[in-house]
């Protein structure tokens, strides 16, 4: 039988730690009455909150029952299953049946959405006493919050993990020596349950714990690239290395940016330069990598750049704040002027039929020229706004006011096309609108500077003729 | 080891009673027969089961336990006609149930008992006041108060010698009495406790079958309900814990 559950606390006394916790639930159960507010024990996982629930049942010779996140929960099931424990009396001539809804921030929105409100009911219809357990106090819906008392449980200290794991060695007839108990309980992270299964796990097929049993059946921890970053700096073996990286979540890529950003502790020119090389060789192997899609080479690139940088500082270690990597920001930054630059070399591209980067390469300073001496017309054929003008024609003040007196012009436009669609559907009115004359007459003289070896065709109806010059515009160039 | 034959109609009826509170049990074998006791999930309802080895038309076993998915068993036996004979198999060392019935050969996979609820200490309750009432009679009544309540109560008028169901909705009112030419008074003392129809519904389901059925009942206590399945080769006891009244 697994041993959290053989060992499992039944008594509020044999609860490790916790004392105030232990005290509140305590006090709370005593002076329970109808309408008294239900409990909510929260704190991270494996540190009792559940067994001092039950453990606190058992005191009181209460019932007690349980809904947990393996039983299905949804509205219905809460319903029923919680409603009808917490408005029944007792089975057996218990004087009262205590209802734990365990993981009850786990409960919200998985299975169903109506969960929190199913509890909120229950809790304002309750004549048992009720508890709910959590890990985030915040990942409880405000107003149930509100309709309880909240208990903290604290992590435990690794010392007060040690005399229980030492007793359970005992009953069951295990020897382990103190270095591995110790290495146990540092490893847990204040996690009974943990620290008690790494010691089940250790235990099986044998009858003597040592140091070296414990690392295969500790849980799992993963290094992060904070623990990462300081060990290539400082004195770390490169065994020890290679293996934190592979437990890092970030891809060799992203380490090699986070050492890279932490070159500057290195101490002399010299050191640095070295780290680069290496940095460099890794980051050759990081392209290779990409290219073939092969991911072998991923292995090399860790070594060179975790190896070559830990060589390079000399193990004198990060003694500034670990900086993260600044090229995600500068490009995530830069993204927009990308985008400028894009637009405007595709528009650019499309009006003398050439690929963008032949554009780029040979023309941008031509046409920059140009649109210098004339950057109205530009914008206005070209429908640039004010950021594409202002790389255009290297001026943004400038390019911000054109931008506007195209703003209006268009609008202005747009109110005549209006008022032409208007007297299309109304011919008899005569009334010609004075300002749409203006616009249309500079759109003309436009149109003779671009095609100055037409100048003499019979001046066309002045609708007529506007599309004609949109439509000719684009064939011509 | 278990090895037995029984007709379907009374095995279905067992796994009905069972089903009607929880969805897994642990079934205990031995050479009289088998039982099983279980609570829901709420720690609302109990239920005793009893088969003797006389409502098999042959029986054989030895003390075992087996962690049976009752769900998953009403299922299978849901496609099961009138009459037939079924055989149960059971071999110590697999953790495999053979069931055979019309040709069919199920072999179905048990729970582990470690995973399914302890059994529950037989409760140690007074429960003064006995009525014995036709299931029939009983479901009714029930069904009558679910149309207008949640909850139901069942209790012992002593001075009058009646028993009465009744039930209170937020409109309406629902009342039926039994004098003693309808029902027989093993104990009429004074009696009342409320009930939840959610589990008054599926008990009464399975309790309309029976001829007669016990009612032990006190003031704000459990009930019991008990009663014979299987041609008196079988009972049933079921336990519900009361409602507490809100004030």
């Amino acid at each position: 039988m697994d041993w959290t559950e053989k060992y499992r606390p039944s008594h509020l006394a044999d609860i490790v730690g916790n004392g105030t916790a232990v005290h509140q639930m305590l006090d709370w159960a005593r002076g329970w009455k109808r309408g008294t507010k239900p409990l909510i024990l929260y704190g991270k996982p494996g540190i009792g909150k559940t067994s001092a629930a039950y453990a606190l049942a058992n005191d009181m010779q209460w019932e007690a029952m349980e809904l947990n996140a393996s039983d299905t929960r949804t509205k219905a099931i809460i319903e029923r299953v919680a409603g009808a424990g917490s408005t029944s009396g007792s089975l057996t001539g218990a004087a009262r049946r205590l209802v734990v809804l365990d993981e009850a921030d786990n409960l919200q929105g998985t299975a169903d959405k109506g969960g929190a409100k199913a509890i909120l009911d229950i809790i304002r219809d309750a004549r048992q006493p009720i508890i709910l357990i959590a890990n985030d106090l915040y990942g409880l819906a405000s107003d149930l919050r509100a309709a309880c008392d909240p208990v903290q449980f604290k992590a435990l200290p690794a010392r007060s993990l040690i005399p229980h794991l030492k007793y359970i060695c005992s009953v069951e007839k295990v020897q382990c020596n103190d270095q591995a108990l110790k290495d146990i309980a540092d490893n847990s992270a204040g996690d009974m349950r943990a620290a008690v299964t790494t010691l089940y796990a250790a235990s099986i097929g044998k009858q003597r714990i040592e140091e070296p049993d414990i690392r295969t059946s500790m849980k799992d921890g993963r290094a992060s690239i904070f623990q990462l970053i300081p060990a290539v700096f400082g004195r770390c073996a490169g065994a020890e290395l290679v293996r934190m990286s592979y437990e890092v979540d970030d891809k060799p890529d992203a380490i090699e940016q986070w050492i890279e950003a932490n070159l500057a502790s290195l101490k002399g020119p010299e050191a640095t330069a070295q780290a680069y090389r290496y940095l460099s060789r890794a980051d050759e192997y990081i392209g290779n990598t990409n290219r073939r899609q092969y991911f072998m080479l991923w292995r090399y690139a860790t070594v060179t750049m975790l190896l070559g940088t830990n060589v390079a500082s000399g193990g004198h270690g990060i003694h500034e704040r670990i900086s993260s990597p600044r090229r995600w920001q500068r490009m995530a930054s830069s993204k927009r002027q990308k985008g400028i630059r894009t637009a405007l070399l595709g528009k650019l591209g499309g009006l003398i039929h050439m690929p963008q980067q032949t554009v780029r390469d040979g023309y941008l300073n031509l046409l920059s020229i140009l649109a210098e001496k004339d950057p109205l017309f530009f914008a206005r054929e070209l429908d640039l706004d004010a950021d594409q003008l202002g790389l255009l024609i290297h001026d943004r003040a400038k390019a911000i006011t054109i931008a506007k007196a195209l703003a209006v012009e268009r609008r202005e436009e747009d109110k005549r096309e209006k008022i032409k669609a208007q007297k299309k559907t109304a011919p008899e009115q005569k009334i010609k609108p004075a300002p749409a004359v203006t616009p249309a007459r500079v759109k003309a003289g436009v149109l003779e500077t671009v095609l100055p070896d037409e100048p003499g065709s019979p001046p066309p109806p002045q609708q007529e003729k506007q599309q004609k010059a949109g439509g000719r515009q684009s064939t011509l160039f | 080891m278990l090895k037995a034959t029984i007709d379907a109609d009374i095995l279905k009826e067992s796994i009905d009673a069972i089903s009607a509170l929880v969805t897994e049990c642990r079934l205990h074998t031995d050479e009289n027969g088998i039982s099983t006791r279980a609570v829901d999930t709420a720690n609302v309802a109990m239920i005793s089961l009893l088969l003797k080895k006389e409502a098999f038309s042959s029986f054989a076993a030895t003390r075992s336990e087996l962690g049976i998915d009752i769900a998953k068993m009403k299922n299978i036996f849901g496609m099961m006609a009138k009459n037939d004979m079924i055989t149960l198999e059971l071999t110590d060392d697999i953790h495999k149930l053979q069931v055979s019935f019309q040709g069919y050969k199920y072999s179905i996979t048990l729970l582990d008992e470690n995973t399914i609820r302890k059994d529950p200490n037989p409760p140690t309750i007074e429960l003064p006041g006995k009525v014995a009432i036709p299931g029939a009679e009983l479901n009714s009544a029930i069904k009558a108060a679910a149309v207008v309540s949640d909850k139901i109560a069942l209790g012992i008028d002593a001075a009058k010698q009646i028993f009465f169901m009744a039930a209170e909705g937020d409109t309406d009112h629902i009342r039926r009495e039994f004098g003693k030419d309808e029902v027989s008074f093993i104990n009429g003392v004074e009696a009342k406790s409320l009930f939840s129809l959610d589990y008054m519904k599926d008990m009464g389901k399975v309790m309309s079958r029976a001829e007669e059925v016990e009612i032990h009942l006190g003031i704000d206590h459990p009930a019991k309900f008990s009663f014979n399945i299987a041609g008196g080769n079988g009972h049933v006891e079921y336990l519900l814990a009361p409602r507490i009244e809100a004030d």
